[in-house]
């Protein structure tokens, strides 16, 4: 990595490396120190996070032309390798291993993005909220022969799944308790056929196509 | 090794849905990938180059084929499990690079239509982010950086609505930083606790918060203890009870962050954090040497945390880590 030091930024102790809503136009990979991350939330600061060696941060902000959505602070004397657009071709062609995780956290980020998109194009509501179901199914690990499923998730984390009001989302979800499709205890939510949900979002989707 | 593999005109290398993690070369023939568009509807028909890799983004995001292969014309493929594309690519960066260069497109595109469906209401802008931050942290005495904020604002908005305040609070926040600096540590410290008008379990609470903030971990564990110790009713407790498994977790005391954590979702299995809970308990089973464990909690941290963009990237290096 040694040749590399001249993309390698010092950073003293204490000092902000950036701050949220700035736009982002370079990602980093810390070598050494640990960098906070934080956002100012009213009238507090809250401590998101703290970053070790190894590992990268800033990197969503300039894939997704969106401002930083955080603020990152060095909490020691921090060594950075900074990535952007000029340099970004080279420190890849040193650094195949972090090419690789890259590589890897973008597909990642690409199949979520397009699963999510696949939610909110659906119309019906009640589809809506049952394949929010089925993303989270996709994302556990589970005997395929299991038809009930549980969900740690509360109607609010659905109601942002599926882009709808909390109150929308509190309806449907009593809906789909009334039919017996799901339980809604105060912890957690159960489906009690997950393939029944899966044959009423193909079937709405089809419809709506 | 890669293997070749031969597939006759009109037959299929995969289908859409299926679940494998091979990755293939078009080395001879024509196979094309068909899909519909997810947003139109419209079907897509992409011809594979010779020499072009495919299959690449399902098998290393281990999920479903997004398309079918069809093989137009009798063709050689060369196939790959995920490990030997990795030894390949590896080598040879400038493939890594393309790949890279095809997906950030890709990802931008499926971002924005994303967020176009989404209700954007509650974004704030962020010239008035910027500003509001600088005022948060030149109130708390954190002038520089203050200072640095109020300059990345007249940077980025020379004409914006608070231009002209942010270029006075430029110099304010820098004699401020001056006058800090030759004031003794000792000062600066009883001067920095907030909230006098705090109740003492507050207090005890923000000293801890200090302590964790300023790395001082042992002292942080001790005080959000106390905390906890103090008063079974305090709004406090929660808190300190999630940010003293995150000072352990800082302190490398991996076995006692399992211990807590694992306690605290059995008391509260709807835990506001519990994607992070998931998180800390997975990374440090991983970094206890029990992959598998340390596998299954960050892959249970990441369906919980499919809204929380900071909490999943961390999950998603940590999975990273333990698979590389």
């Amino acid at each position: 990595m040694s040749g590399f030091d001249r993309f390698a930024k010092q950073i003293p102790k204490g000092r902000m490396i950036f701050c949220e809503y700035e736009p982002g136009h370079s990602f980093y990979l810390i070598q050494q120190g640990r960098v906070q991350i934080t956002k100012v939330m009213g009238s507090i600061e809250k401590a998101v996070d703290i970053l070790h060696p190894g590992e990268l941060f800033g990197e969503m902000a300039i894939l997704e032309e969106a401002p930083r959505s955080a603020s990152a602070i060095a909490l020691d004397d921090v060594t950075l390798l900074e990535f952007n657009r000029e340099n970004f071709e080279i420190l890849m062609q040193g650094n195949p291993q972090i090419a690789m995780t890259l590589l890897r956290t973008f597909v990642k980020r690409i199949y979520d993005q397009r699963r999510r998109f696949m939610i909110l194009k659906l119309n019906d509501i009640q589809a809506r909220v049952a394949d929010v179901f089925l993303m989270l199914f996709e994302g556990m690990e589970s005997d395929p022969e299991d038809k009930q499923c549980e969900f740690s998730v509360t109607p609010n984390d659905v109601a942002h799944w599926a882009g709808l009001s909390p109150e929308q989302a509190r309806t449907t979800i009593n809906q789909l308790a009334n039919q017996r499709r799901i339980e809604v205890y105060p912890d957690k939510i159960v489906v009690t056929n997950i393939h029944d949900i899966q044959r009423l979002v193909s079937s709405r989707r089809r419809e709506e196509e | 090794m890669p293997k070749p593999v031969a597939f006759k005109s009109n037959s299929v290398v995969y289908f859409q849905g299926d679940l494998d993690e091979r990755i293939y070369i078009l080395k001879s023939g024509r196979i094309a990938l068909r899909s519909r568009d997810i947003e139109t509807g419209q079907d897509i028909n992409e011809l594979i180059q010779t020499g072009e890799f495919f299959g690449v983004k399902s098998a290393l995001g281990k999920y479903p084929r997004e398309e079918d292969a069809v093989v137009l014309s009798d063709a050689e493929v060369l196939q790959f499990t995920v490990k030997e594309f990795e030894q390949v690519v590896t080598q040879n960066t400038r493939i890594i690079i393309k790949m890279l260069k095809v997906f950030s497109n890709q990802l931008r595109r499926i971002h924005s239509k994303v967020s176009s469906m989404l209700n954007q209401e509650d974004q704030i802008d962020p010239a008035e982010g910027l500003h509001h931050s600088a005022q948060f942290y030149f109130q708390n005495r954190q002038y520089e950086h203050a200072r640095y904020i109020w300059q990345r604002y007249v940077e980025l908005y020379p004409n914006g609505r608070h231009a002209a305040e942010a270029r006075q609070q430029i110099a304010r926040s820098e004699q401020s930083s001056k006058a800090q600096s030759t004031r003794s540590a000792a000062q600066e410290a009883t001067q920095r606790r907030p909230g006098e008008d705090l109740p003492e379990i507050g207090k005890l609470y923000f000293s801890a918060e200090t302590s964790f903030a300023n790395g001082e971990f042992e002292q942080a564990i001790n005080l959000f203890q106390q905390v906890i110790d103090q008063d079974e009713q305090s709004e406090y407790r929660g808190k300190a009870k999630f940010q003293l498994g995150r000072a352990h977790f800082e302190n490398g005391d991996y076995p006692e962050v399992i211990r807590q954590f694992s306690q605290l979702i059995k008391d509260v299995p709807r835990h506001p954090q519990i994607a992070e809970l998931l998180y800390y308990i997975g990374y440090s089973y991983g970094k206890s040497g029990k992959t598998d464990k340390g596998k299954a909690f960050l892959s249970k941290a990441r369906a919980s945390a499919s809204d929380e963009p900071v909490v999943r990237r961390k999950v998603d290096q940590a999975i990273a880590r333990l698979e590389s």
